[in-house]
């Protein structure tokens, strides 16, 4: 037998082959590994990318201690801080009556700017530039709100009055028609803000809004628009005259809703600061309302019922004849269907024919002489709006105006404004 | 009637000065009230109450399962990652949760849909809500969607009610639920109702 000259060769051969399994065992086992925290890298991938979406929700605890969220300022987006907003509305008037020159106006631009100092303290501040901004730029409010408890939270500054529906959400987007009804114009005088305290709530179906504000300028109201132009908005107003205001709002069911709301308040002459003088009209405003507005499905329906007084001393009430009114009183009941589903179903643009019919008096009783029955107006209002993007409107109208009067339609002497009809265009955004 | 003015005039100070003690004293004492309204663990509870198998899965959608999600839901998907939670039971899965966040105006909202293993709405549940609360429709219109399924009708105002002052958060909210149904209905439950 021919011994082998190298058998520590034929080993080693040997041992490699015996070898090789557990080499290739061992070489699966650290794919495996790999593979295992590949997947655990994905997994607390997803779990960052979940908690970017959900910010503070996705902490196990959300504390929160005198205004120091820890958790809220980590949330994209949600830093505590600014946001920006605005809306704006341009139009186009028609008049029917050839006395009467056509309008073009850019109505309003607003910008609305907000500062959240903390999670219960905000600020809210509008700044409005009306017809084109020549002359008219308002601050349409500014205040802050304190949120304690959901049942009562704080609001002061320059504030919305919380009456009617249009005051509140009055963006171009929300209401119907190129110019807000007229009862919300010349009785309930939008966009009405004064300075005050508002304390606001809300439990289950049931809101409630309340408060201190300062009181109205007589110096400014007038036949056609009652107290409109006795609004301060903010500017110097006087502080010796304050008023109340209280708002209830209850959802009846999903899409119905009814509220009222009621105002008494002190008004005088001139501005704050200015020297108080014997014989100023002084007096007190009384103005309540009812609205309900009902939405199912393609269907809105609004509905508002107002009525004001106005009382003061002999210097107001001794007015001479044609001017500002002692009663008010006027209500509208609103139609729309939005028809897109029809044509595009699915969509969220929005085509809407509505009708509006405004019966109105500002002239309901007088302090001196007789009612200018040109004052007692109704308006017919059908119109069609579309939405191509639920933040912009494009809007038309046509207005058919009549007063109580025997006087012809037409701009001047001997004859009656209120009853030139009109046909409106106006495009509208909210962003 | 000077007079009268100024005792007027005393009681609303009254009522101002007892009005900011309020305040301050809330501010002091009050930690409950804020936006975030449930963290994920409570919403979870609320979803699959009592149980404690809840499992935390996560979707990579392809190019061409976003072509399919966004026909079905005509709403566009702006991720293709999608992280659920199933809720399993002795008897199997009992439903389905996701959490997700969209832009109302200029800020999120953070919600939640609960579906069934059929794929029908069982809730859907606001989390965290920063733009004004005047935007958030409240708790009975977020009863609308129990019991839905993913159809025509689910859109604003067809069965979904719409909510004046509120569009936003209204279009907003419908399109995110039709979105997660879609999804469930495609790629995760595959045989629900519709």
């Amino acid at each position: 037998m021919k011994t082998l000259r190298r058998p520590w060769l034929v080993y080693a051969i040997a041992f490699a082959i015996m070898s090789m399994p557990l080499f290739s065992y061992a070489q699966q086992q650290g794919e495996g590994t790999e593979l295992h925290e590949m997947k655990r890298q994905i997994e607390i991938l997803t779990e960052e990318i979940e908690k970017l979406k959900l910010g503070a929700v996705a902490e196990p605890e959300y504390e929160s201690f005198m205004g120091l969220g820890p958790a809220a300022s980590k949330v994209y987006a949600v830093e505590k801080g600014l946001s920006l907003g605005g809306y704006g509305e341009v139009v186009y008037a028609n008049y029917q009556e050839s006395s009467k020159k056509d309008l073009m106006d850019t109505q309003r631009f607003v910008l609305y700017g907000g500062y959240k100092f903390s999670d219960r303290v905000i600020m809210n501040t509008e700044l409005e530039f009306e017809h084109g901004g020549k002359s008219d730029v308002y601050v349409e409010f500014s205040y802050l709100d304190f949120l304690l408890d959901p049942l009562f939270n704080l609001r002061t500054g320059l504030v919305l009055v919380p009456i009617g529906i249009v005051n509140k959400y009055h963006e171009p987007t929300v209401y119907h028609g190129v110019f807000r009804p007229d009862v919300e114009t010349n009785i309930i005088p939008t966009t009405w803000r004064e300075i005050g305290l508002i304390i606001f709530g809300r439990e289950g179906s049931l809101s409630y809004e309340a408060g201190v504000l300062n009181g109205m300028k007589s110096d400014g109201f007038d036949s056609k628009g009652w107290i409109r132009g006795g609004r301060y908005k903010g500017i110097k107003a006087n502080g010796d005259n304050l008023a109340l205001v209280a708002n209830l709002e209850y959802e009846l069911l999903t899409g119905f809703n009814m509220g009222g709301a009621y105002y008494h308040g002190e008004t005088g002459q001139g501005d704050g600061g200015d020297e108080v003088k014997a014989g100023e009209k002084e007096g007190t405003i009384n103005i309540w309302e009812v609205h309900a507005v009902y939405s199912h499905r393609s269907l809105d329906i609004k509905g508002l019922f107002t009525s004001g007084v106005l009382d003061g001393n002999s210097a107001l009430e001794s007015a001479p004849p044609g001017e500002v009114g002692k009663e008010v009183q006027g209500w509208y009941i609103e139609a729309a269907y939005d028809m897109m589903y029809l044509i595009r179903p699915g969509s969220v643009m929005a085509l809407s024919p509505f009708l509006r019919y405004e019966d109105y008096d500002t002239h309901k009783e007088v302090f001196t002489g007789v009612r200018d029955t040109r004052f007692s107006r109704t308006v017919t209002t059908a119109g069609l709006e579309f939405k191509p993007h639920s933040n912009v409107v494009i809007k038309t109208d046509y207005q058919w105006r009549d007063t109580e009067s025997g006087l012809p339609a037409g701009k001047g002497t001997g004859l009656d404004e209120n009853k030139i009809d009109q046909l409106n265009l106006g495009v509208g955004f909210i962003f | 009637m000077h007079t009268g003015r100024k005792n007027n005039r005393v009681w609303y100070l009254r009522l101002l000065v007892s009005s900011l003690i309020f305040v301050i004293v809330q501010l002091w004492t009050s930690t409950l009230y804020s936006k975030v309204y449930l963290n994920k663990e409570d919403a979870l509870k609320l979803a699959f109450p009592g149980l404690q198998n809840v499992e935390r899965k996560t979707l990579f959608l392809e190019e061409a399962d976003v072509k399919e999600i966004e026909a079905l839901s005509k709403v566009r998907l702006d991720s293709k990652i999608f992280t659920y939670y199933v809720g399993i039971g002795k008897e199997g899965v009992l439903g389905y949760a996701y959490l997700g966040s969209h832009i109302v105006r200029t800020k999120p909202a953070v919600y939640m849909v609960v579906v069934t293993p059929e794929a029908r709405l069982q809730r859907v549940e606001i989390l965290a809500f920063y733009e004004p609360e005047e935007y958030l429709p409240n708790k009975r219109w977020f009863n609308q969607f129990q019991g839905k399924v993913l159809n025509e009708g689910l859109w604003p105002k067809r069965e979904i009610s719409a909510v004046s002052g509120a569009t936003l958060s209204v279009n907003g909210i419908t399109s995110e639920v039709r979105k997660v149904l879609s999804i469930f209905h495609l790629k995760v439950i595959k045989e629900g109702v519709m």
